[in-house]
Order: C-alpha cells, then sequence, then structure tokens
C-alpha cells in the first residue's frame, strides 16, 4: 500500500513539475523597441587631396583635383560636397569654385551621390576657376563640407 | 478501494502542496507601459533604453527572488553580428543586479523594480527597427 501511495505521488509529482515548467504567472517578457535611422561616418585622411592645373598650359586658368574619403554607411543616403572654403592665403579674387562627389572612386559630376550601406568610400572633386585671364601664382587651399541626409 | 484512494490522494496532494511552495511564489509580473524605447547612440554601434521600464510585481506569497536572462532579440533589422554584447539590468529598492542569473529579492506584496537595456555592436547598426527582450523569472 506504501509503494502504491508513493508511486502514485511520484506521477502527480511528475505532473506538476511539468506545470511549473509552462505556467506563465512566474515569468515576463520585458520588450525595447527603437528605430535606427540611416547614418554615414565620413573619416577624412589628415592629407589633402591635390590640385592640379587643368591642360597642358603653363598659364592656367583653373586647377582641379580629386580626394577620397572613407566612410562607413548603415543604410540609403545622399552624400553632398557643400560649402566650399578657402584657407591660409589661397586667392579668392574673381575665383569660382565648384565641387563634386561621387560613389567609389570618381568624383562623378554633379555636388550629390546616393550612397548605400556597401560604400565604403566617396570621391570628392574640387575645381578652381579664374573667371578672366590665369590664375594668379599662389598656393590654393580648400575646405569642402560634406554631409550625408536622408 | 476508496479508502485507499482517499489515502493516495491526500499523501499526493500534500506533496504537491508541499513542492509548490518551496520551488516558486507565487508571483506575477505586469509591465507597464507596453514597451520600452531605445535610442542609438551617435557613432551608432550602441541602442540603449531611454528610460527603464516599470515592471510591477505582485507576490502573493512569502518573499521571493527573481532574476533575469541575457537579452535577446525578438524582431530586428539585421541579427547580432559576432562580439554584440547585450546587457539589462534590474533595480528595486536602490538594489542593482546587472547580470543574468543574479538575483534580487522581492518581499511580500506588490512592488515595482525597473528595467534597463542596452545592445552594443562592434559596428554600426544597420538602418531599421529593432525589438530586444529581457526575461525576467522567479527562482527558488
Amino acid at each position: 500500500m506504501l509503494r502504491r501511495a508513493l508511486l502514485v505521488s511520484g506521477v502527480l509529482l511528475s505532473g506538476s513539475f511539468g506545470f511549473a515548467g509552462i505556467a506563465g504567472a512566474n515569468t515576463a517578457t520585458v520588450p525595447f523597441s527603437g528605430t535606427v535611422n540611416a547614418a554615414c561616418t565620413f573619416t577624412p585622411s589628415a592629407t589633402p587631396g591635390t590640385l592640379n592645373p587643368v591642360g597642358t598650359s603653363l598659364t592656367p586658368n583653373s586647377i582641379s583635383g580629386t580626394v577620397a574619403v572613407p566612410m562607413v554607411c548603415n543604410g540609403s543616403r545622399t552624400v553632398t560636397a557643400g560649402t566650399i572654403t578657402p584657407t591660409g592665403t589661397t586667392p579668392t579674387t574673381d575665383i569660382t569654385t565648384t565641387a563634386t562627389v561621387g560613389a567609389g572612386s570618381t568624383a562623378g559630376t554633379t555636388n550629390n551621390a546616393a550612397v548605400t550601406a556597401t560604400d565604403t568610400q566617396v570621391t570628392v572633386g574640387l575645381t578652381a576657376a579664374k573667371g578672366t585671364g590665369v590664375l594668379p601664382a599662389g598656393t590654393y587651399t580648400y575646405d569642402v563640407n560634406v554631409t550625408a541626409t536622408p | 478501494m476508496l479508502h485507499r484512494l482517499a489515502v493516495y490522494s491526500a499523501l499526493a496532494l500534500l506533496s504537491l502542496t508541499a513542492f509548490s511552495s518551496k520551488a516558486l511564489a507565487d508571483v506575477t509580473f505586469t509591465v507597464a507601459p507596453n514597451s520600452g524605447s531605445l535610442s542609438t547612440t551617435a557613432n551608432g554601434t550602441m541602442l540603449e533604453s531611454t528610460t527603464a521600464v516599470t515592471v510591477t510585481v505582485n507576490n502573493t506569497g512569502s518573499a521571493a527572488k527573481i532574476t533575469f536572462s541575457e537579452p535577446a532579440c525578438i524582431s530586428c533589422e539585421t541579427a547580432d553580428p559576432q562580439g554584440t554584447t547585450r546587457s539589462a539590468s534590474l533595480t528595486f529598492n536602490g538594489n542593482t543586479i546587472s547580470q543574468p542569473g543574479e538575483t534580487l529579492d522581492i518581499p511580500s506584496g506588490e512592488t515595482t523594480v525597473q528595467v534597463q537595456l542596452r545592445v552594443v555592436r562592434p559596428v554600426m547598426f544597420r538602418a531599421g527597427t529593432y525589438t530586444y527582450g529581457v526575461n525576467l523569472s522567479v527562482v527558488p
């Protein structure tokens, strides 16, 4: 009789183990949710790009060059080459500057380029041109502001 | 026959009662609001709860211990890459636990615990929506 009682108790206890394991009252999942917006991080080199005279003339009226800018993006964005700021002793009289940007290793032809999470760099191009005549002798240095926007 | 059955049942019920009271306290959790909010850091590699989620713990038994498991992705734009760390913390009455398996002592009655979560990836989170969950449970 005692053996039977133990057996029955054991069976019921096994059932209670199963019940305790699946009961929901003693557990809860706390969810947290958020949205990550697309963004790009640029890591330009400390070494600037080089501007060279356009054409073969010894007295050019414009200079141009490109520089690669490494970046990391987590989604699709548009990279825009914006404000161009002459620095140092750069001549500025009657000189027009334009910047272009392209995804990858070419500077493109416009001031903006679409990039995705798989792109690892953009290339920024800069041209400085004298309105009339030749560029005056000097050192030309510019900063180009690059932004990534939706 | 009926006598035996009554004896068996009585023994079984006593065993069940003894087991239940020792194994798990009778605790229910209520999460309010239903979910917490996550925001990303400037470099885009970390998602962190903006404010703690308050969980009401209703303990109808004696003092209980609660713990949590490592946070897990419920719905993510991209899976967590190798090197990701998922952490959480529970705070009650000035005491905080931040490692899965650690326990907080919860008294009888209704109390509240604060839950926070953080996920750090070795690379930027891909743009999209992410939901992570922290499982709370009572331990014997």
